[in-house]
């Protein structure tokens, strides 16, 4: 238990990543919930940044984790997914973590489009800075080379960097100081997505990241 | 029986249990670049293309229009317009490019077009990008000085170019000087916001030199 996440409401929005049971969904909703948070986690599978500023069906699928409740999947017109605005409405959040960055690496492209990371990104941090939560946002992890996404380590790096540098006011945290190239296990043929092991660990590094940084010394209890 | 036996042997010999995700794209879906038009004649103009028209007078910041998105790839084709004179302009934007169309003169109440173009990669939520677009053919150098201690921001912007760079978000007062003459035009952008880009022209218009800044939209 966290005396300074004790009491506060976490908002936690990402792409597939938190959209598959036993994901960041279960992983990072439980570390933040074993911490005292009430937490309500939302996925939207295959989505960038800006499409949570409105209602979208996801690609891929959605899945939500509303506090002590179970995981929830939903797919096709059920998966639509809530924009962020009503999102905050429903659970005032004290802090929101956002949890995106492979959606927009664009893996398989040569150059990485800046511009359109730009628009994806500031559109929702413009949305989270009207919601006056506080918040941060976790970027790309390593994963494994190749796979069906492309994923590359050098993009991952890039990309990453690239989200430091664009995400605030959020606080930027890294997936890659979390682990060696590789470390985790990503699931074969795919490169992008984890082992259940590799989501325990992220969600447990991504709270512990959380904890020790100066946002939740910021936020009014 | 023995199916279930074999089941329960596969089962046992099966890789660690996982859900696996349906493949989707992790990039945009289309490419996009932008396009503005800055008069730079001593007489309004009209630019007319397929999806409509715009009017940029001769007035400082009113001379330049946003950035429009368009479809990296495909032509784009404009008329610009002043009375009775017309010219035609046609550019192809390459993925993610920010062009600018300039509309100088050329003799008399005749019009020529030229293309500044760039593709910036320096978008940053902390800092302001600002850049100098030199569009007076007789400056070979034109630089940004500003601050109180009046610090070159860009120099060596060559005549029909762009120069960029990322600073803090400050209150400027700039100056904009060409080929190390010692007049120097002011420009007063304010207060700079982070996130957010900004251009300053400069253009000779009826022997006349002038600057001004716009904020770069989209």
């Amino acid at each position: 238990m966290s005396l300074l996440l004790a009491g506060l409401t976490v908002l936690v929005i990402g792409d597939s990543h938190l959209a598959r049971k036993d994901y960041l969904i279960d992983t990072l909703h439980e570390e933040l919930r074993n911490q005292g948070a009430k937490v309500y986690s939302y996925g939207a599978c295959g989505t960038p940044s800006g499409a949570w500023m409105k209602a979208v069906q996801p690609p891929c699928g959605s899945a939500f984790h509303l506090d002590d409740g179970k995981t929830r999947i939903r797919a096709g017109e059920a998966g639509t997914s809530v924009p962020l605005p009503e999102l905050v409405a429903k659970h005032h959040p004290d802090l929101i973590v956002v949890v995106n960055g492979d959606t927009m690496a664009a893996y398989k492209e040569p150059v990485i489009p800046k511009k359109w990371i730009w628009d994806q990104v500031t559109t929702l941090t413009n949305g989270i800075k009207a919601s006056g939560a506080a918040c941060v946002w976790v970027g790309p992890g390593w994963g494994a080379e190749g796979g069906k996404y492309g994923k590359t380590y050098a993009r991952s790096q890039q990309m990453s960097d690239y989200l430091a540098d664009i995400v605030a006011p959020c606080t930027y945290i890294s997936t890659l100081q979390m682990a060696k190239p590789g470390e985790w296990g990503a699931l074969p043929g795919d490169g992008q997505h984890y082992t259940n092991d590799g989501y325990r660990a992220w969600g447990s590094g991504i709270a512990k990241q959380i904890l020790s940084s100066d946002i939740l010394q910021q936020i009014k209890h | 029986m023995k199916m279930n036996l074999l089941m329960l042997a596969l089962a046992a010999f099966a890789p660690v249990a996982f859900a696996e995700v349906q493949l989707y794209d992790t990039g945009p879906s289309e490419e996009t670049s932008y396009v503005r038009f800055v008069n730079a004649t001593d007489h309004a103009i009209s630019v007319v293309s397929a999806k409509g028209s715009i009017e940029l007078s001769d007035k400082a910041a009113a001379r330049s229009s946003k950035f429009f998105p368009v479809k990296s790839g495909v032509k784009l084709s404009a008329t610009i317009q002043s009375g009775a004179q017309k010219v035609g302009s046609e550019v192809t934007g390459k993925p993610w490019e920010y062009i600018t169309i300039a509309i100088l003169p050329k003799g008399g109440k005749q019009m020529t077009t030229r293309l500044v173009r760039e593709t910036p990669d320096d978008f940053n939520a902390m800092r302001a990008s600002l850049s100098l677009v030199n569009l007076d053919a007789r400056c070979s150098a034109a630089m940004m000085q500003g601050g109180a201690k009046s610090a070159t921001i860009l120099d060596q912007v060559h005549p029909l170019s762009a120069q960029r760079r990322l600073i803090n978000p400050v209150k400027l007062l700039a100056s904009v000087s060409c080929d190390a003459e010692t007049a120097k035009l002011p420009v007063d952008l304010g207060q700079l916001q982070a996130g957010k880009r900004y251009s300053v022209f400069l253009m000779t218009v009826n022997k006349s030199r002038q600057a001004f800044f716009v904020r770069d939209g989209n």
